[in-house]
């Protein structure tokens, strides 16, 4: 059988290309599973909203096309439609609209399958590696030194490196929001005499 | 036995320390002395409620608030009744969102490759670790054995 270098190449790529986006949506689904009970749940400020409107609490269910497009989006999808299919689930009341912890939820919640996909898939490359002893690459000490670094790595990125959750609050505050003109709504509830928490 | 000031009280069994009968001194009040205790305690009072809270005295009750209420905004310091309010935050748009994510957390759309380059820095970085050091202390040597060996030369000359 001849094989072209090229040829070899396209289809070593594909190959990858595919486990990579099986290996994240194996991933995203454990997530899903995890996060079940928040997704389901609406958000505090929501429950406020509404019992300031004398809503009823609706029945909280989770939109079965948008889980559809998450996972779609997830398998072959751009990162910005992945993160708009996540922004869709999370929105419960469907309004479009969503509350900072929401917002931080959807960014969390995008990343971490992501992360875990990366750390897999090195860390099958590590075991994967060939011994050689002259270089001492792919001794077994060799291997245990490169997953410590990795977990390590895995550890300190988001947090420490990628400093998540403060561009999280920037993007919050900085965003022009037109939702009650931007402003904080406070609504007055009751005068409260004898200074008793209710 | 000396004679005690008149008005003054003993509480309890007290003696006078001056007295010609030895005895420990328990406690020695009088009116003076009760009053400033008093106004001691008052004012020792009045301060904790001053910075703990608020008090509110009227006819028919007497409220103190304690200031460190965490589910109510106080919107006036005044001994009034406190007023309750219910903080909504603005919810944001995806549109919103993205308009700021762009050029704040533009990393998040290349989020596995950043992944990915963190790895490899950490990888460079423990690599790296002792080079410095090691390339130092083989040049120092190097340079000592030069000179240990001219200076050798030097002296058989």
């Amino acid at each position: 059988m001849v094989c072209y270098s090229h040829i070899c190449v396209a289809q070593f790529f594909s190959d990858m290309c595919l486990l990579t986006r099986l290996s994240m949506a194996q991933h995203t689904l454990a997530l899903l599973d995890d996060k079940f009970p928040a997704l389901t749940t609406e958000a505090d400020a929501d429950v406020d909203r509404r019992a300031l409107a004398s809503l009823p609490m609706p029945t909280i269910a989770l939109s079965r096309s948008a889980l559809d497009l998450v996972l779609v989006t997830t398998i072959a999808g751009s990162p910005q439609q992945r993160l708009q299919a996540w922004w869709a689930l999370r929105d419960g009341d469907g309004d479009g609209l969503l509350e900072e912890t929401e917002m931080a939820d959807v960014v969390n919640w995008y990343a971490q399958p992501i992360s875990d996909t990366a750390s897999s898939l090195l860390s099958l490359t590590i075991d994967s590696l060939e011994e050689d002893k002259k270089l001492k690459i792919g001794t077994k000490a060799h291997k245990k030194e490169l997953n410590k670094l990795l977990k390590k790595t895995m550890k300190h990125h988001y947090e420490i490196e990628t400093e998540a959750p403060h561009r999280i609050r920037c993007v919050y505050a900085w965003a022009d929001k037109e939702h009650q003109d931007g402003e904080l709504k406070a609504v007055h509830v009751s005068e409260d005499v004898t200074g008793r928490k209710r | 036995m000396g004679e005690r000031a008149s008005g003054q009280y003993v509480l309890g069994q007290s003696f006078c320390a001056t007295s010609e009968r030895a005895g420990p001194v328990i406690f020695r009040a009088s009116w003076s002395t009760l009053r400033l205790w008093l106004l001691w305690r008052l004012w020792l009072l009045w301060l904790l409620v001053w910075l703990t809270g608020e008090l509110t005295v009227r006819p028919e009750l007497v409220v103190f608030v304690f200031r460190a209420s965490l589910s109510t905004l106080r919107v006036s310091h005044t001994p009034s009744p406190s007023r309750r309010f219910v903080e909504l935050m603005p919810k944001l748009s995806y549109s919103e969102f993205r308009g700021v994510q762009d050029f704040q957390f533009g990393v998040l759309d290349g989020f596995g490759a950043d992944v990915l380059r963190s790895f490899k820095d950490d990888l460079l970085v423990k690599q790296g670790t002792g080079r410095q050091n090691r390339e130092l202390l083989l040049q120092s040597f190097g340079f000592f054995a030069v000179v240990s060996g001219l200076d050798y030369v030097t002296y058989l000359i």
